[in-house]
C-alpha cells in the first residue's frame, strides 16, 4: 500500500519540527531519508506512527486518511514502526516480544532461523541482551505480522555486518511482497545497497532527491554534508 | 502452648493473611498496572460490603449479593474512570488528590444513601468445620480457599494469557505497546475497573467479619496500603509477602498480647519500612 504524507506539520507541542512536509512512500519501494542528527527523522517516524499528534496536513494510506487515528489503530491498519530507541519490551522474553506483533509460530520460527542469535535466546529477557541484539529483535518484530508500511528508524545501529546483510535481505523480501518501506539510516552502504529513492532532509525540509540510478556512495555522503 | 492452641493460632494467622491479601489486591493491581494510588480503594470495598445489606433489605437470597456487588461497583468504577481517572494516567500526584476527593464523595454519598448507622452482615451460612479437635468457622475456611485459588489463577493468567501479555507490555513500554496495535486506553480502563471490582468483592466476602458503615473504607485503605508498603509496590508476589508479614505479625501480637498491640506493631512496622526500605521486601523489577 502507498503511504502519502500531504503537507504535514507537527512536532513537540509549540516546538514544530516539520512544517508542510510532503512525501510519498510508494508500495513495493524502499524510500530512504538521510540527514544529519536533529533534522527530524525520528520526529517524522513518530508522526507517521501516531505517537505525536498531527498539527496540520494529512496522512493517507491507500487514499484513506489515517492522520487522526490513534497509534494502535494505525498499527492495526498495517503501519509498523521500529523506533530508534525502546524498540523492544525489556521485561518480556524474546519469544513474547515476537508473539506480541502478531507473528504466527511459523513466522517466529522462520525469523529465529534467519537470526540465530534470537533463536538461541527465545526464553531470555529482552532487556538482558546487548544493544545490537535488541536492535535485531526490534527489527524482527517489525518484520513479523503483515505490515503494509514499514518505518525503520536506524535499524542497523550497533549491529554486526553479517546481521546487517540479513536485515537487507529481509527488507528486500518485504519490498518484493509489496510493502512500502521507509528507511531512516546513517549507514550509507545499506542505503546504497537497497534504497530505490533517497531524500535529503535538513531543518527546513527536503533539499533534493536521488533516484535509484543516481544513488552512489559519494552522492549520499554529499547529502549528509548539507 | 497446647497443640490445639497452636492449630487455632495457625488458622487465625492464615485467615488474617488471606483477608489482608484479598483487601489489598485491588489497590496493588491498580498501582502496579497504572501507577495510580487509588485513595478511593477502601470506598469501593465499602460499596461492595453494602451489597449483602441491600439484598437482605430487598428480601433477595444471599447469593444475589454477588451480582448486586459487581453491578454497583462496576458501574461506579466505569463512570469514575471515564470522568476522572482517564485524564490522570501518568500523573501520579494529581491522581492521588483526585481519588482522595472521590473517596470523600463516595463516603458522603454512602451516608446519604444508606444512612450513618453500623450494619451487621450475617454469615451467608453458619457452620463449623472440625480440623482435628479444633472447630473453625467454615465460612472463613471458604474465604481462605477462594483467596489462595484466586491468587494462583490471577498469577497464571497474568503470566500465560494474551491479555496478561498485553498488560505486561503496556506496563513495560506504553508507546511500543500502542505501536503493536494494543489499545492502551481501553486496557487501562479495564485494569482500573477490574481493580475496583476486586475491591468490591473483598468488601462483599469480608462484610460478615467487619462492621459495615460509610466510613469503613479508610481502615481498609490503610491496611491495604501497609501491606503494599511492606511487600513492595507493584507485584503480586510482593503483595502476598506483605500480607504474610503484616497478617502474621498482627495475628501473633494479638494472640500473645492484645488486639491493640497487634495494631501498634503493624503501624510501627509500616513506619520502619517507609523510613528504611521504601521499596518493600520485593523490589519492583
Amino acid at each position: 500500500m502507498t503511504l502519502q504524507l500531504e503537507a504535514i506539520t507537527g512536532g513537540y507541542g509549540d516546538t514544530l519540527v516539520h512544517r508542510d512536509l510532503s512525501l510519498a512512500l510508494p508500495a513495493g519501494q524502499i524510500t530512504a531519508i538521510v540527514g544529519r542528527n536533529g533534522t527530524g527523522k525520528t520526529t517524522l517516524a513518530r508522526l507517521i506512527a501516531g505517537e505525536l499528534p498531527l498539527q496540520g496536513g494529512a496522512i493517507r494510506l491507500a487514499g484513506y486518511e489515517i492522520g487522526g487515528l490513534p497509534a494502535h489503530a494505525r498499527a492495526r491498519r498495517g503501519i509498523v514502526t521500529m523506533p530508534q530507541t525502546g524498540m523492544v519490551f525489556d521485561t518480556l522474553s524474546v519469544r513474547e516480544n515476537l508473539h506480541l506483533t502478531g507473528g504466527t509460530p511459523d513466522q517466529i520460527a522462520r525469523i529465529a532461523q534467519t537470526f540465530p542469535r534470537l533463536g538461541e535466546r527465545m526464553a531470555q529477557r529482552a532487556g538482558s541482551m546487548s544493544g545490537g541484539e535488541r536492535k535485531i529483535l526490534g527489527f524482527a518484530r517489525a518484520m513479523l505480522g503483515n505490515g503494509k508500511v514499514l518505518v525503520l528508524d536506524e535499524p542497523s545501529e550497533g549491529v554486526q555486518p553479517e546481521n546487517i546483510q540479513r536485515m537487507q535481505a529481509e527488507i528486500t523480501a518485504r519490498k518484493a511482497a509489496g510493502a512500502a518501506i521507509l528507511l531512516l539510516e546513517q549507514n550509507v552502504s545499506m542505503i546504497v545497497s537497497i534504497a530505490d529513492r533517497v531524500h535529503a532532509l535538513d531543518t527546513k525540509g527536503f533539499t533534493f532527491t536521488l533516484e535509484r540510478a543516481d544513488i552512489a556512495r559519494e552522492a549520499v555522503l554529499a547529502a549528509l554534508e548539507i | 502452648m497446647s497443640s490445639d492452641a497452636l492449630v487455632l493460632f495457625a488458622l487465625n494467622a492464615t485467615w488474617q493473611i488471606a483477608a489482608l491479601a484479598l483487601l489489598a489486591l485491588g489497590l496493588g493491581l491498580v498501582f502496579g498496572l497504572l501507577r495510580i494510588m487509588n485513595m478511593a480503594h477502601g470506598d469501593f470495598v465499602m460499596l461492595g460490603a453494602y451489597a449483602p445489606v441491600l439484598t437482605a433489605q430487598w428480601g433477595l437470597p444471599p447469593l444475589a449479593a454477588i451480582p448486586v456487588c459487581l453491578l454497583m461497583v462496576g458501574l461506579t468504577a466505569l463512570i469514575v474512570e471515564r470522568l476522572v481517572i482517564r485524564h490522570l494516567y501518568a500523573r501520579m500526584f494529581d491522581s492521588l488528590l483526585a481519588t482522595w476527593a472521590l473517596s470523600i464523595l463516595m463516603r458522603e454519598g454512602a451516608e446519604l444513601a444508606f444512612g450513618p448507622q453500623f450494619r451487621n452482615v450475617p454469615l451467608p451460612f453458619e457452620g463449623v468445620t472440625q480440623i482435628g479437635t479444633v472447630g473453625y468457622p467454615s465460612y472463613r475456611l471458604l474465604v481462605i480457599g477462594l483467596v489462595a485459588a484466586g491468587f494462583l489463577a490471577l498469577w497464571l493468567w497474568y503470566r500465560r494469557s494474551l491479555t496478561g501479555l498485553k498488560l505486561r507490555a503496556m506496563v513495560d513500554n506504553p508507546t511500543l505497546a500502542e505501536g503493536a496495535g494494543i489499545n492502551t486506553a481501553r486496557l487501562s480502563a479495564g485494569a482500573f475497573v477490574a481493580g475496583c471490582l476486586l475491591a468490591g468483592l473483598a468488601g462483599l466476602l469480608l462484610a460478615p467479619t467487619l462492621s459495615v458503615y460509610p466510613g469503613m473504607g479508610l481502615d481498609a485503605l490503610i491496611r491495604s496500603f501497609f501491606t503494599l508498603i511492606v511487600g513492595g509496590l507493584g507485584t503480586l508476589e510482593g503483595l502476598a509477602v506483605g500480607a504474610a508479614v503484616i497478617g502474621g505479625l498482627q495475628a501473633g501480637l494479638s494472640a500473645y498480647l492484645s488486639q491493640t498491640a497487634g495494631y501498634l506493631g503493624v503501624l510501627i512496622l509500616a513506619i520502619l519500612f517507609l523510613w528504611r526500605r521504601p521499596d518493600g521486601l520485593y523490589r519492583h523489577r
